[in-house]
């Protein structure tokens, strides 16, 4: 919000977390702020979508929750020719996983609350600066290149150049907005920064051993997940990502949505919950909760379908969590069945 | 505020505050391949505690256009045409590195225009690496990225950076990056080539005050007390803990010894 005014415009990609897309196509257009949403896979279409007053695309490395992996260099260059600035939302692939500023990404964000804090017990949200954009190109970012009404007048790219969007986050969004963290809040998550690594190679242990897990289990009707060879960012997922493709894994319970049901209520040692990248295996129904209100229409081209289980794969002991599936599968199938 | 010297548009820093008649002249001289953000903890700070500060991109870094200068003679020439249509006079210039040796010949050129020096970790002389002149050239990105890190100090490097959240490391990359392509080496060569810095110092008899790194590795210590032995009105600091890039990383130390230095060269109260 720090980029755009009324009368501006966002490129997206499409495959977006459900309360982004509803900030970008519900919220922002009551500020005049309009957003145009093309799949990531379409690099024409997002290129076409750049209006003269398009500020920024806005992506999701590995979006939440169809898992499409964005091939980050080739929207970039797109991005870099238009004098626009990439923001993506780097949630899903932490800094462990995936270092987007090497790839020509200018600006990240991030929910610590999901793997970064780790533990599912603190809200909050980062902004990293790539200090990699040079803002004075053109007059596309009046907010950057010209007066602030406070703090004298300071023109924020002219006194700290690089660091003029970080500098205008605390002096305007920090200030206006109050995204402050409270210092247990912030004490809690930088202890969970401190344990990434080690978790996340649990993660990607755990997730590896999901994925060929379920895709072998009879009461699956599938599993999508960016390493596997049928998913169709797979060639980009192995070169951009080669530490792992994230530990959220989406598949289908056989019975449809009864059977879906079934099982996320019979799941003992993983949780019934809303979110991702715990300590915990976690699982939910997007169709049902975070994505309830979002259209059918925009649910299908962000990818996503009426039996899709969302699983946020933990650091648990593998053995328990396949117990605990090969149960709530057997409860679920039998639902399923009699349907 | 911009205006124009040699027929280019110079954007000059002024610590958002603009000039006012009778206020004493700060002048601020970046380094090789820098800019005026070199000092963006002084500027701001200089400029509020009540004086008109100047610190000008030259030619060809960030903000300002045109070609960048060859030659240290004619960088100070360049600044010495700058100053007077800023109807600067009896200034203090405060130089880092490259802009240290600058201060030296603007002295000697302009006497009139100089009260005082404060030079923050440089040196009389500025030899640099064949290589290194080499790499600004061709491989650029390298240069810049060793310049960085050897320029920085260990705690910058452990991301113990005086702005919270902030990397000096990275910072220090992108600022140099906003420079033109052809201003690192011609600053290098500029150092390289410049030799009298010792004899015209010795011959400046103003307050001068020399602010050197303890951990600096490009204009180590005994550089810096060179410099400082043959001042004839010096005086010396070194701050420890700190690498070349003193400016960002100890910003308070350097603030409080120019506010004293500068206290007593315009004898405010």
């Amino acid at each position: 919000m720090m980029l755009v005014s009324a009368g501006d415009h966002i490129v997206s990609t499409a495959q977006l977390y459900g309360a982004n897309i509803n900030l970008l196509k519900n919220t922002m257009p009551r500020f005049g702020v309009e957003t145009t949403f093309v799949h990531g896979r379409n690099l024409d279409g997002l290129k076409a979508a750049i209006q003269e007053n398009t500020k920024f695309i806005f992506c999701e490395m590995i979006g939440n929750p169809a898992l499409d992996v964005l091939d980050v260099e080739a929207v970039a260059k797109i991005a870099e020719e238009a004098g626009i600035p990439l923001v993506m939302d780097a949630t899903f692939c932490t800094p462990y996983l995936f270092k987007p500023l090497d790839y020509g990404v200018n600006v990240i964000v991030h929910s610590v609350t999901k793997w970064l804090g780790g533990h599912g017990t603190t809200i909050g949200g980062a902004i990293i600066d790539g200090g990699n954009f040079n803002w004075g190109q053109n007059d596309k970012f009046p907010t950057l290149t010209s007066p602030y009404y406070a703090l004298d007048g300071i023109v924020f790219w002219e006194e700290f150049g690089p660091a003029a969007l970080t500098m205008r986050l605390r002096a305007e969004a920090m200030y206006n907005f109050g995204p402050s963290l409270s210092p247990m809040s912030a004490f809690q998550l930088l202890q969970g920064i401190e344990t990434l690594p080690l978790r996340m190679q649990r993660h990607m242990e755990n997730t590896a051993k999901m994925v060929d897990y379920l895709s072998n289990h009879e009461a699956v009707s599938w599993v999508r997940h960016p390493s596997k060879p049928d998913h169709p960012d797979y060639e980009v997922a192995k070169r951009l990502l080669p530490k792992g493709a994230g530990s959220v894994i989406g598949f289908g319970v056989k019975g449809g949505r009864a059977a879906g049901a079934a099982f996320i209520e019979n799941v003992e040692v993983a949780s019934h919950l809303a979110n991702v990248g715990d300590a915990k295996t976690l699982v939910i129904h997007p169709a049902s909760t975070t994505h309830s209100h979002i259209s059918a229409e925009d649910m299908k081209t962000g990818g996503l379908s009426d039996d899709m289980i969302r699983l946020s794969v933990g650091l648990e002991n593998f053995d328990d969590l396949k117990a605990d599936f090969d149960k709530a599968l057997k409860i679920a199938s039998r639902v399923g069945g009699a349907k | 505020m911009k205006i124009e010297i040699d027929g280019n548009e110079v954007h000059v820093a002024t610590g958002g505050k603009p000039h006012q008649d009778g206020l004493p002249f700060v002048v601020f001289l970046h380094g090789a391949g820098n800019s005026h953000l070199t000092w963006i903890s002084q500027t701001r700070a200089i400029a509020f505690d009540g004086y008109n500060v100047i610190a000008p991109d030259m030619p060809g870094h960030n903000l300002s256009k045109g070609d960048p200068i060859e030659g240290i003679e004619a960088q100070a020439n360049w600044y010495v045409d700058l100053l007077k249509a800023l109807n600067c006079k009896d200034a203090v210039l405060v130089g880092h590195s490259q802009g240290g040796i600058i201060a030296i010949e603007i002295a000697k050129k302009a006497p009139e225009l100089v009260k005082g020096i404060g030079f923050v970790a440089t040196a009389a002389a500025i030899a640099v690496n064949d290589m290194l002149i080499n790499m600004a050239e061709n491989k650029q990105y390298r240069a810049i990225s060793s310049m960085t890190s050897w320029g920085l100090g260990p705690q910058s490097h452990m991301h113990e950076n005086t702005w919270p959240g902030a990397s000096n490391v990275f910072m220090g990359i992108e600022v140099m990056e906003l420079n033109q392509q052809a201003a690192l080496p011609r600053d290098l060569k500029a150092c390289a080539a410049y030799d009298n810095g010792l004899e015209t110092a010795a011959s400046l008899n103003i307050p001068t005050i020399c602010i050197v790194a303890e951990k600096d590795k490009m204009t180590p210590v005994k550089l810096g007390k060179a410099l400082a032995a043959a001042l004839p009105q010096n005086e010396m600091h070194i701050i420890a803990n700190s690498g070349h890039t003193i400016p960002h990383e100890k910003p308070r130390e350097v603030n409080a010894l120019l506010r004293g230095f500068l206290k007593r060269v315009f004898q405010a109260p």
